[in-house]
Protein backbone atom coordinates (compact mmCIF):
# COMPACT_ATOMS: atom_id res chain seq x y z
CA UNK A 1 0.00 0.00 0.00
CA UNK A 2 2.78 2.42 0.97
CA UNK A 3 6.19 2.02 -0.66
CA UNK A 4 9.08 4.24 0.25
CA UNK A 5 12.37 3.80 -1.55
CA UNK A 6 15.73 5.47 -0.93
CA UNK A 7 14.12 8.53 0.55
CA UNK A 8 16.34 11.42 1.64
CA UNK A 9 15.06 14.51 3.39
CA UNK A 10 16.87 17.67 4.46
CA UNK A 11 16.09 20.65 6.60
CA UNK A 12 17.89 23.43 4.75
CA UNK A 13 21.33 22.09 3.94
CA UNK A 14 21.37 19.41 6.61
CA UNK A 15 20.26 15.99 5.49
CA UNK A 16 18.43 14.21 8.31
CA UNK A 17 16.94 11.17 6.55
CA UNK A 18 19.29 9.02 4.52
CA UNK A 19 18.16 6.36 2.09
CA UNK A 20 15.06 5.28 3.95
CA UNK A 21 13.09 2.40 2.44
CA UNK A 22 9.92 0.94 3.87
CA UNK A 23 6.93 -1.08 2.81
CA UNK A 24 3.50 -1.28 4.41
CA UNK A 25 0.88 -3.69 3.15
CA UNK A 26 -2.88 -3.19 3.23
CA UNK A 27 -4.36 -3.77 6.73
CA UNK A 28 -0.98 -3.98 8.41
CA UNK A 29 0.00 -2.25 11.62
CA UNK A 30 3.66 -1.32 11.48
CA UNK A 31 5.69 0.13 14.35
CA UNK A 32 8.34 2.77 13.81
CA UNK A 33 10.74 2.66 16.72
CA UNK A 34 13.86 4.51 17.68
CA UNK A 35 15.27 7.03 20.14
CA UNK A 36 14.75 10.78 20.12
CA UNK A 37 16.07 12.52 17.02
CA UNK A 38 16.19 9.26 15.06
CA UNK A 39 14.13 10.85 12.29
CA UNK A 40 10.72 9.28 12.91
CA UNK A 41 8.82 12.56 12.88
CA UNK A 42 10.69 13.75 9.80
CA UNK A 43 9.75 10.57 7.94
CA UNK A 44 6.06 11.00 8.78
CA UNK A 45 6.21 14.67 7.85
CA UNK A 46 7.72 13.76 4.48
CA UNK A 47 4.97 11.21 3.80
CA UNK A 48 2.33 13.85 4.59
CA UNK A 49 3.98 16.40 2.35
CA UNK A 50 4.94 18.79 5.15
CA UNK A 51 8.64 18.73 4.30
CA UNK A 52 9.97 18.27 0.77
CA UNK A 53 11.92 15.12 -0.04
CA UNK A 54 14.76 15.78 -2.44
CA UNK A 55 15.37 12.24 -3.61
CA UNK A 56 13.83 8.80 -3.50
CA UNK A 57 10.19 7.92 -3.96
CA UNK A 58 7.01 7.64 -1.91
CA UNK A 59 4.29 5.62 -3.59
CA UNK A 60 0.82 5.12 -2.19
CA UNK A 61 -1.61 2.73 -3.85
CA UNK A 62 0.66 2.80 -6.90
CA UNK A 63 0.67 6.56 -7.34
CA UNK A 64 3.72 8.72 -6.71
CA UNK A 65 2.85 11.10 -3.90
CA UNK A 66 6.30 12.51 -3.20
CA UNK A 67 6.09 16.30 -3.00
CA UNK A 68 2.37 16.51 -3.55
CA UNK A 69 0.63 19.15 -1.45
CA UNK A 70 -0.46 18.02 1.99
CA UNK A 71 -4.16 18.54 1.19
CA UNK A 72 -3.80 16.33 -1.90
CA UNK A 73 -2.19 13.63 0.19
CA UNK A 74 -4.96 13.84 2.76
CA UNK A 75 -7.48 13.55 -0.07
CA UNK A 76 -6.02 10.15 -0.92
CA UNK A 77 -6.64 8.89 2.58
CA UNK A 78 -3.27 9.32 4.28
CA UNK A 79 -4.11 10.95 7.58
CA UNK A 80 -1.52 11.91 10.15
CA UNK A 81 -1.93 12.41 13.87
CA UNK A 82 1.05 14.65 14.57
CA UNK A 83 3.36 14.61 17.53
CA UNK A 84 2.48 16.89 20.43
CA UNK A 85 -1.30 16.93 20.53
CA UNK A 86 -2.18 19.53 17.94
CA UNK A 87 -5.73 20.10 19.02
CA UNK A 88 -7.83 23.12 17.96
CA UNK A 89 -7.90 24.42 21.51
CA UNK A 90 -10.37 27.22 20.88
CA UNK A 91 -12.88 25.01 19.05
CA UNK A 92 -15.37 22.69 20.68
CA UNK A 93 -14.84 18.93 20.59
CA UNK A 94 -17.55 18.61 17.96
CA UNK A 95 -15.99 21.36 15.84
CA UNK A 96 -12.61 19.64 16.09
CA UNK A 97 -14.18 16.49 14.69
CA UNK A 98 -16.03 18.37 11.95
CA UNK A 99 -12.79 19.96 10.77
CA UNK A 100 -11.30 16.47 10.66
CA UNK A 101 -14.02 15.56 8.17
CA UNK A 102 -13.51 18.76 6.16
CA UNK A 103 -13.16 16.88 2.90
CA UNK A 104 -16.44 14.98 3.26
CA UNK A 105 -19.76 16.27 1.95
CA UNK A 106 -21.81 17.88 4.77
CA UNK A 107 -24.23 14.92 5.05
CA UNK A 108 -21.48 12.29 5.04
CA UNK A 109 -19.61 14.38 7.60
CA UNK A 110 -22.59 14.43 9.96
CA UNK A 111 -23.06 10.70 9.53
CA UNK A 112 -19.39 10.01 10.27
CA UNK A 113 -19.60 12.27 13.33
CA UNK A 114 -22.62 10.42 14.70
CA UNK A 115 -20.97 7.07 14.04
CA UNK A 116 -17.80 8.01 15.93
CA UNK A 117 -19.65 9.60 18.84
CA UNK A 118 -21.83 6.49 19.13
CA UNK A 119 -18.70 4.37 19.36
CA UNK A 120 -17.09 6.67 21.93
CA UNK A 121 -19.74 7.76 24.45
CA UNK A 122 -17.04 9.56 26.45
CA UNK A 123 -16.51 12.01 23.60
CA UNK A 124 -20.24 12.32 23.02
CA UNK A 125 -20.52 13.67 26.55
CA UNK A 126 -17.78 16.22 25.91
CA UNK A 127 -18.92 17.32 22.46
CA UNK A 128 -19.82 20.89 23.42
CA UNK A 129 -16.73 21.48 25.58
CA UNK A 130 -13.89 23.72 24.44
CA UNK A 131 -11.18 21.25 23.46
CA UNK A 132 -8.47 23.27 25.22
CA UNK A 133 -10.12 22.61 28.58
CA UNK A 134 -9.88 18.80 28.34
CA UNK A 135 -7.27 16.62 30.03
CA UNK A 136 -4.28 15.39 28.03
CA UNK A 137 -5.76 11.94 27.60
CA UNK A 138 -9.13 13.29 26.47
CA UNK A 139 -7.41 15.63 24.03
CA UNK A 140 -5.49 12.76 22.51
CA UNK A 141 -8.74 10.83 21.99
CA UNK A 142 -10.26 13.88 20.30
CA UNK A 143 -7.22 14.16 18.04
CA UNK A 144 -7.43 10.46 17.13
CA UNK A 145 -11.13 10.76 16.42
CA UNK A 146 -10.55 13.89 14.37
CA UNK A 147 -8.24 11.82 12.16
CA UNK A 148 -10.83 9.04 11.93
CA UNK A 149 -13.40 11.58 10.69
CA UNK A 150 -11.45 11.69 7.43
CA UNK A 151 -12.04 7.94 6.88
CA UNK A 152 -8.30 7.17 6.65
CA UNK A 153 -6.92 4.41 4.51
CA UNK A 154 -3.49 4.82 6.08
CA UNK A 155 -3.14 6.34 9.53
CA UNK A 156 0.24 7.82 10.50
CA UNK A 157 0.52 8.27 14.25
CA UNK A 158 3.41 10.11 15.85
CA UNK A 159 4.13 9.34 19.52
CA UNK A 160 0.51 9.43 20.69
CA UNK A 161 1.34 8.52 24.28
CA UNK A 162 3.96 11.20 24.91
CA UNK A 163 3.31 12.80 28.28
CA UNK A 164 0.19 10.79 29.09
CA UNK A 165 -0.60 8.97 32.32
CA UNK A 166 -0.51 5.14 32.28
CA UNK A 167 -4.32 5.00 32.32
CA UNK A 168 -4.56 7.41 29.37
CA UNK A 169 -1.90 5.40 27.50
CA UNK A 170 -4.08 2.30 27.93
CA UNK A 171 -7.07 4.21 26.54
CA UNK A 172 -5.10 5.34 23.52
CA UNK A 173 -3.86 1.83 22.74
CA UNK A 174 -7.31 0.34 23.21
CA UNK A 175 -8.67 2.87 20.73
CA UNK A 176 -5.86 2.16 18.27
CA UNK A 177 -6.47 -1.58 18.58
CA UNK A 178 -10.12 -1.03 17.68
CA UNK A 179 -9.18 1.21 14.77
CA UNK A 180 -6.80 -1.39 13.42
CA UNK A 181 -9.34 -4.13 14.06
CA UNK A 182 -11.83 -2.22 11.93
CA UNK A 183 -9.46 -2.50 8.99
CA UNK A 184 -7.36 0.68 8.98
CA UNK A 185 -3.71 0.39 8.01
CA UNK A 186 -1.45 2.00 10.62
CA UNK A 187 2.10 3.27 10.84
CA UNK A 188 2.78 3.99 14.51
CA UNK A 189 5.84 5.90 15.66
CA UNK A 190 6.53 5.23 19.32
CA UNK A 191 9.34 5.18 21.80
CA UNK A 192 7.43 2.67 23.88
CA UNK A 193 8.57 -0.47 21.99
CA UNK A 194 6.84 -2.97 24.20
CA UNK A 195 3.32 -1.60 23.80
CA UNK A 196 3.62 -0.84 20.11
CA UNK A 197 5.07 -4.25 19.23
CA UNK A 198 2.13 -5.82 21.01
CA UNK A 199 -0.27 -3.87 18.78
CA UNK A 200 1.74 -4.13 15.55
CA UNK A 201 2.86 -7.26 13.78
CA UNK A 202 5.98 -5.76 12.28
CA UNK A 203 8.31 -2.86 12.79
CA UNK A 204 11.25 -0.76 11.72
CA UNK A 205 13.90 0.68 13.98
CA UNK A 206 15.44 4.02 13.07
CA UNK A 207 18.58 5.68 14.38
CA UNK A 208 20.51 8.63 13.05
CA UNK A 209 18.14 9.11 10.14
CA UNK A 210 18.45 5.56 8.81
CA UNK A 211 16.52 2.33 9.15
CA UNK A 212 18.84 0.15 11.18
CA UNK A 213 16.64 -2.86 11.77
CA UNK A 214 13.42 -4.33 10.51
CA UNK A 215 11.48 -7.46 11.28
CA UNK A 216 8.36 -8.92 12.78
CA UNK A 217 7.42 -8.07 16.33
CA UNK A 218 8.89 -11.22 17.88
CA UNK A 219 12.25 -10.58 16.23
CA UNK A 220 12.30 -6.94 17.27
CA UNK A 221 11.35 -7.83 20.84
CA UNK A 222 14.18 -10.32 21.01
CA UNK A 223 16.56 -7.77 19.52
CA UNK A 224 15.39 -5.20 22.01
CA UNK A 225 16.77 -7.25 24.87
CA UNK A 226 20.29 -6.83 23.64
CA UNK A 227 20.16 -3.53 21.83
CA UNK A 228 20.43 0.06 22.89
CA UNK A 229 18.09 1.46 20.22
CA UNK A 230 14.92 0.51 21.93
CA UNK A 231 15.44 1.99 25.33
CA UNK B 1 -24.81 70.06 27.88
CA UNK B 2 -26.42 66.70 28.53
CA UNK B 3 -28.00 66.91 25.11
CA UNK B 4 -24.60 67.50 23.57
CA UNK B 5 -23.16 64.45 25.35
CA UNK B 6 -26.03 62.28 24.19
CA UNK B 7 -25.76 63.48 20.64
CA UNK B 8 -21.99 62.90 20.77
CA UNK B 9 -22.55 59.37 22.09
CA UNK B 10 -25.02 58.50 19.33
CA UNK B 11 -22.72 59.99 16.70
CA UNK B 12 -19.86 57.98 18.23
CA UNK B 13 -21.80 54.73 18.13
CA UNK B 14 -22.80 55.25 14.50
CA UNK B 15 -19.24 56.10 13.50
CA UNK B 16 -17.90 53.30 15.67
CA UNK B 17 -20.00 50.70 13.89
CA UNK B 18 -18.60 51.84 10.57
CA UNK B 19 -15.05 51.88 11.94
CA UNK B 20 -15.50 48.36 13.30
CA UNK B 21 -16.78 47.14 9.95
CA UNK B 22 -13.91 48.91 8.24
CA UNK B 23 -11.38 47.21 10.52
CA UNK B 24 -12.82 43.74 10.70
CA UNK B 25 -11.29 42.73 7.36
CA UNK B 26 -7.89 43.54 8.81
CA UNK B 27 -8.80 41.50 11.88
CA UNK B 28 -9.67 38.41 9.84
CA UNK B 29 -6.49 38.67 7.78
CA UNK B 30 -4.43 39.06 10.91
CA UNK B 31 -6.17 36.13 12.49
CA UNK B 32 -5.53 33.68 9.68
CA UNK B 33 -2.10 34.74 8.46
CA UNK B 34 -0.69 36.57 11.51
CA UNK B 35 -0.01 39.48 9.21
CA UNK B 36 -0.95 43.11 9.71
CA UNK B 37 -2.24 44.54 6.46
CA UNK B 38 -0.52 47.89 6.42
CA UNK B 39 -2.17 48.69 3.09
CA UNK B 40 -5.66 48.33 4.57
CA UNK B 41 -6.35 52.08 4.82
CA UNK B 42 -5.05 52.81 1.33
CA UNK B 43 -7.13 50.00 -0.12
CA UNK B 44 -10.13 51.55 1.60
CA UNK B 45 -9.31 54.92 0.06
CA UNK B 46 -9.02 53.25 -3.35
CA UNK B 47 -12.54 51.90 -2.86
CA UNK B 48 -13.77 55.36 -1.89
CA UNK B 49 -12.19 56.96 -4.97
CA UNK B 50 -13.74 54.22 -7.11
CA UNK B 51 -17.08 55.35 -5.70
CA UNK B 52 -16.15 58.93 -6.52
CA UNK B 53 -15.14 58.05 -10.10
CA UNK B 54 -18.34 56.08 -10.69
CA UNK B 55 -20.51 58.80 -9.18
CA UNK B 56 -19.09 61.35 -11.62
CA UNK B 57 -20.02 59.28 -14.65
CA UNK B 58 -23.18 57.46 -13.58
CA UNK B 59 -26.05 59.34 -12.04
CA UNK B 60 -27.56 56.90 -9.58
CA UNK B 61 -27.48 56.71 -5.79
CA UNK B 62 -23.79 56.14 -4.97
CA UNK B 63 -24.65 53.48 -2.39
CA UNK B 64 -25.52 51.20 -5.31
CA UNK B 65 -21.90 51.24 -6.50
CA UNK B 66 -21.13 48.81 -3.69
CA UNK B 67 -22.55 46.11 -5.98
CA UNK B 68 -19.66 46.68 -8.39
CA UNK B 69 -16.90 47.81 -6.06
CA UNK B 70 -17.23 44.94 -3.58
CA UNK B 71 -16.46 42.16 -6.08
CA UNK B 72 -13.70 44.31 -7.57
CA UNK B 73 -12.08 44.83 -4.18
CA UNK B 74 -12.48 41.12 -3.38
CA UNK B 75 -10.62 40.22 -6.58
CA UNK B 76 -7.96 42.75 -5.66
CA UNK B 77 -7.56 41.18 -2.21
CA UNK B 78 -7.35 37.72 -3.70
CA UNK B 79 -4.75 38.85 -6.25
CA UNK B 80 -2.77 40.62 -3.54
CA UNK B 81 -2.54 37.43 -1.55
CA UNK B 82 -1.42 35.25 -4.44
CA UNK B 83 0.79 37.87 -6.08
CA UNK B 84 2.42 39.50 -3.09
CA UNK B 85 1.91 37.61 0.16
CA UNK B 86 1.93 33.95 -0.85
CA UNK B 87 5.31 34.06 -2.62
CA UNK B 88 7.04 35.35 0.52
CA UNK B 89 5.04 33.48 3.15
CA UNK B 90 8.02 31.48 4.41
CA UNK B 91 10.28 34.52 4.66
CA UNK B 92 10.65 36.88 7.61
CA UNK B 93 7.33 38.58 8.32
CA UNK B 94 8.94 42.03 8.25
CA UNK B 95 9.36 41.56 4.52
CA UNK B 96 5.59 41.32 4.14
CA UNK B 97 5.18 44.39 6.34
CA UNK B 98 7.57 46.35 4.10
CA UNK B 99 5.82 45.17 0.95
CA UNK B 100 2.41 46.17 2.28
CA UNK B 101 3.65 49.56 3.45
CA UNK B 102 5.24 50.00 0.03
CA UNK B 103 1.97 49.03 -1.61
CA UNK B 104 0.11 51.64 0.43
CA UNK B 105 2.47 54.36 -0.85
CA UNK B 106 2.01 53.13 -4.41
CA UNK B 107 -1.77 53.19 -4.01
CA UNK B 108 -1.74 56.68 -2.46
CA UNK B 109 0.49 57.96 -5.26
CA UNK B 110 -1.70 56.36 -7.95
CA UNK B 111 -4.75 58.10 -6.52
CA UNK B 112 -2.86 61.39 -6.49
CA UNK B 113 -1.88 60.89 -10.15
CA UNK B 114 -5.35 59.76 -11.19
CA UNK B 115 -7.47 62.27 -9.28
CA UNK B 116 -5.17 65.10 -8.27
CA UNK B 117 -4.72 66.44 -4.76
CA UNK B 118 -7.97 68.43 -4.50
CA UNK B 119 -10.51 67.78 -1.80
CA UNK B 120 -13.34 65.72 -3.21
CA UNK B 121 -16.65 64.51 -1.94
CA UNK B 122 -19.30 62.18 -3.26
CA UNK B 123 -22.73 63.80 -3.59
CA UNK B 124 -25.56 61.68 -2.31
CA UNK B 125 -29.27 62.47 -2.17
CA UNK B 126 -29.24 60.80 1.24
CA UNK B 127 -26.95 63.55 2.58
CA UNK B 128 -29.85 65.98 2.70
CA UNK B 129 -32.33 63.59 4.33
CA UNK B 130 -32.23 63.37 8.10
CA UNK B 131 -33.23 60.87 10.74
CA UNK B 132 -33.71 62.13 14.30
CA UNK B 133 -32.40 60.11 17.24
CA UNK B 134 -32.87 61.50 20.76
CA UNK B 135 -33.25 64.98 19.39
CA UNK B 136 -30.31 65.07 17.06
CA UNK B 137 -30.50 64.77 13.29
CA UNK B 138 -28.20 62.37 11.46
CA UNK B 139 -27.96 62.10 7.70
CA UNK B 140 -29.57 59.17 5.99
CA UNK B 141 -26.12 58.28 4.64
CA UNK B 142 -24.74 57.92 8.16
CA UNK B 143 -27.75 55.88 9.23
CA UNK B 144 -27.44 53.56 6.26
CA UNK B 145 -23.68 53.23 6.65
CA UNK B 146 -24.08 52.31 10.31
CA UNK B 147 -26.96 49.90 9.58
CA UNK B 148 -25.02 48.14 6.84
CA UNK B 149 -22.11 47.83 9.25
CA UNK B 150 -24.27 46.45 12.03
CA UNK B 151 -25.93 43.88 9.78
CA UNK B 152 -22.62 43.04 8.10
CA UNK B 153 -20.87 42.46 11.41
CA UNK B 154 -23.76 40.28 12.58
CA UNK B 155 -23.73 38.18 9.43
CA UNK B 156 -19.97 37.85 9.65
CA UNK B 157 -20.09 36.75 13.29
CA UNK B 158 -22.68 34.10 12.44
CA UNK B 159 -20.66 32.90 9.46
CA UNK B 160 -17.46 32.65 11.50
CA UNK B 161 -19.26 30.62 14.14
CA UNK B 162 -21.44 28.36 12.00
CA UNK B 163 -20.27 28.05 8.40
CA UNK B 164 -17.65 25.59 7.16
CA UNK B 165 -15.50 28.50 6.01
CA UNK B 166 -15.70 30.12 9.45
CA UNK B 167 -14.88 26.90 11.25
CA UNK B 168 -11.95 26.26 8.94
CA UNK B 169 -10.70 29.80 9.38
CA UNK B 170 -10.76 29.38 13.16
CA UNK B 171 -9.04 26.01 12.84
CA UNK B 172 -6.19 27.49 10.81
CA UNK B 173 -5.86 30.36 13.29
CA UNK B 174 -5.78 27.85 16.16
CA UNK B 175 -3.27 25.39 14.75
CA UNK B 176 -1.90 25.72 11.27
CA UNK B 177 -0.22 22.30 11.19
CA UNK B 178 -3.26 20.42 12.42
CA UNK B 179 -5.39 22.26 9.88
CA UNK B 180 -3.10 21.16 7.06
CA UNK B 181 -3.17 17.59 8.31
CA UNK B 182 -6.96 17.70 8.35
CA UNK B 183 -6.71 18.28 4.62
CA UNK B 184 -7.53 21.98 4.61
CA UNK B 185 -5.82 23.97 1.92
CA UNK B 186 -4.48 26.70 4.16
CA UNK B 187 -3.33 28.77 1.17
CA UNK B 188 -6.78 28.70 -0.40
CA UNK B 189 -8.37 29.75 2.90
CA UNK B 190 -5.87 32.58 3.30
CA UNK B 191 -6.60 33.74 -0.24
CA UNK B 192 -10.34 33.69 0.45
CA UNK B 193 -9.82 35.61 3.68
CA UNK B 194 -7.87 38.29 1.84
CA UNK B 195 -10.67 38.46 -0.71
CA UNK B 196 -13.24 38.77 2.07
CA UNK B 197 -11.25 41.23 4.16
CA UNK B 198 -10.48 43.57 1.27
CA UNK B 199 -13.82 42.97 -0.44
CA UNK B 200 -15.70 44.21 2.64
CA UNK B 201 -14.10 47.61 2.09
CA UNK B 202 -16.18 47.86 -1.06
CA UNK B 203 -19.38 47.62 1.00
CA UNK B 204 -18.53 50.43 3.40
CA UNK B 205 -16.66 52.70 0.97
CA UNK B 206 -19.76 54.13 -0.80
CA UNK B 207 -21.49 55.43 2.36
CA UNK B 208 -18.20 56.57 3.90
CA UNK B 209 -17.20 58.47 0.76
CA UNK B 210 -20.34 60.59 1.12
CA UNK B 211 -19.54 61.26 4.77
CA UNK B 212 -15.84 62.15 4.76
CA UNK B 213 -13.79 64.44 2.55
CA UNK B 214 -11.50 62.60 0.17
CA UNK B 215 -7.87 63.48 -0.34
CA UNK B 216 -5.26 61.04 -1.67
CA UNK B 217 -3.21 61.08 1.52
CA UNK B 218 -5.76 59.79 4.03
CA UNK B 219 -4.91 56.12 3.48
CA UNK B 220 -2.29 55.98 6.19
CA UNK B 221 -4.67 57.65 8.66
CA UNK B 222 -7.21 54.89 8.10
CA UNK B 223 -4.52 52.24 8.40
CA UNK B 224 -3.43 53.67 11.74
CA UNK B 225 -6.99 54.04 12.96
CA UNK B 226 -7.75 50.42 12.02
CA UNK B 227 -4.53 49.35 13.65
CA UNK B 228 -5.56 51.07 16.89
CA UNK B 229 -8.91 49.27 16.77
CA UNK B 230 -7.24 45.95 15.93
CA UNK B 231 -4.84 46.25 18.85
CA UNK B 232 -7.36 47.61 21.36
CA UNK B 233 -9.69 44.82 20.31
CA UNK B 234 -7.07 42.21 21.15
CA UNK B 235 -5.45 41.31 17.79
CA UNK B 236 -7.74 38.99 15.92
CA UNK B 237 -10.88 38.89 18.03
CA UNK B 238 -14.05 39.68 16.11
CA UNK B 239 -16.07 40.71 19.16
CA UNK B 240 -13.07 42.64 20.48
CA UNK B 241 -12.85 44.55 17.20
CA UNK B 242 -16.52 45.52 17.39
CA UNK B 243 -16.13 46.78 20.96
CA UNK B 244 -12.94 48.62 20.11
CA UNK B 245 -14.57 50.21 17.06
CA UNK B 246 -17.39 51.52 19.20
CA UNK B 247 -15.06 52.81 21.90
CA UNK B 248 -12.80 54.54 19.37
CA UNK B 249 -15.82 56.01 17.58
CA UNK B 250 -17.23 57.39 20.83
CA UNK B 251 -13.83 58.67 21.99
CA UNK B 252 -13.38 60.45 18.68
CA UNK B 253 -16.76 62.10 18.63
CA UNK B 254 -16.73 63.18 22.29
CA UNK B 255 -13.13 64.31 21.89
CA UNK B 256 -14.04 66.51 18.94
CA UNK B 257 -16.91 67.99 20.92
CA UNK B 258 -15.16 68.68 24.21
CA UNK B 259 -11.42 68.93 23.59
CA UNK B 260 -9.84 71.93 21.93
CA UNK B 261 -8.81 71.62 18.28
CA UNK B 262 -6.84 68.58 17.21
CA UNK B 263 -6.65 67.08 20.71
CA UNK B 264 -9.93 65.34 20.01
CA UNK B 265 -8.49 63.54 17.03
CA UNK B 266 -5.64 62.33 19.22
CA UNK B 267 -7.95 60.70 21.72
CA UNK B 268 -8.05 57.27 20.00
CA UNK B 269 -4.27 57.05 20.26
CA UNK B 270 -4.29 58.05 23.90
CA UNK B 271 -6.86 55.29 24.31
CA UNK B 272 -4.49 52.83 22.64
CA UNK B 273 -1.70 53.67 25.05
CA UNK B 274 -4.05 53.51 28.02
CA UNK B 275 -5.54 50.16 27.07
CA UNK B 276 -2.17 48.62 26.35
CA UNK B 277 -0.86 49.74 29.72
CA UNK B 278 -3.83 48.36 31.64
CA UNK B 279 -4.73 45.33 29.50
CA UNK B 280 -1.97 44.26 27.11
CA UNK B 281 -4.35 41.73 25.56
CA UNK B 282 -6.88 44.40 24.61
CA UNK B 283 -10.61 43.88 25.00
CA UNK B 284 -10.37 40.23 23.93
CA UNK B 285 -8.42 39.51 27.12
CA UNK B 286 -11.24 41.08 29.13
CA UNK B 287 -13.81 38.95 27.35
CA UNK B 288 -11.92 35.73 27.94
CA UNK B 289 -11.42 36.51 31.60
CA UNK B 290 -15.08 37.14 32.31
N1 LIG C 1 12.52 21.79 11.79
C1 LIG C 1 13.75 21.25 11.86
N2 LIG C 1 14.83 21.94 11.37
C2 LIG C 1 16.07 21.42 11.44
N3 LIG C 1 16.34 20.21 11.95
C3 LIG C 1 15.34 19.47 12.44
C4 LIG C 1 13.98 19.96 12.42
N4 LIG C 1 13.19 19.02 12.97
C5 LIG C 1 14.00 18.00 13.31
N5 LIG C 1 15.29 18.26 13.00
C6 LIG C 1 16.43 17.36 13.18
O1 LIG C 1 16.17 16.20 12.43
C7 LIG C 1 16.58 15.05 13.15
C8 LIG C 1 15.42 14.08 13.24
O2 LIG C 1 14.43 14.64 14.11
P1 LIG C 1 12.98 14.01 14.28
O3 LIG C 1 12.51 13.62 12.94
O4 LIG C 1 12.18 14.97 15.06
O5 LIG C 1 13.31 12.71 15.13
P2 LIG C 1 12.33 11.86 16.09
O6 LIG C 1 10.93 12.12 15.73
O7 LIG C 1 12.75 10.44 15.84
O8 LIG C 1 12.65 12.28 17.49
C9 LIG C 1 17.10 15.52 14.47
O9 LIG C 1 18.51 15.57 14.43
C10 LIG C 1 16.56 16.92 14.62
O10 LIG C 1 17.42 17.73 15.34
MG1 LIG D 1 9.43 12.76 16.91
Amino acid sequence: MLDIAQLSVSYGKIEVLHDVSMHIAHNECVALLGPNNAGKTTLLRAISGLVPAHSGSIRFADADIRNQRSDQIVAQGIIQIPEGRHIFAGLSVEENLLVGGARLKPRARRRQLDKLLDALPLLAELRARRAGTLSGGQQQLVVICRALMAEPRLLLIDEPTLGLSPVAIDDVFTTLRNVHGAGTTILLSEQNAELSLELCSRGYVMAGGRIVLEGDSAQLKAAALGEVYLT
Amino acid sequence: MIGLVISGLVQGILTGLMLAFLTVGMTLIYRISRLTNFAHGSLFVVAMYLTFALSRSIDINPLLFALVITPLMACLGWALYWGLIHPIRTRHHLLAVQLLLGLSFVLDASILIGFGGDLQSVESPFNSRFVHILGTGFTMTTMIGASISLVGLGVLALAIQWSDFGRHLRAVANDNLAARLAGLSVERLEGLTWALGVGMLGIIAPPMSSIVTLTPDIGLQYTVLSLVILIVGGMGSLVGTIFAGLVVGIAQSLGLLFLPGSFGALLPYALLVGVLMLRPGGFAALLVRS
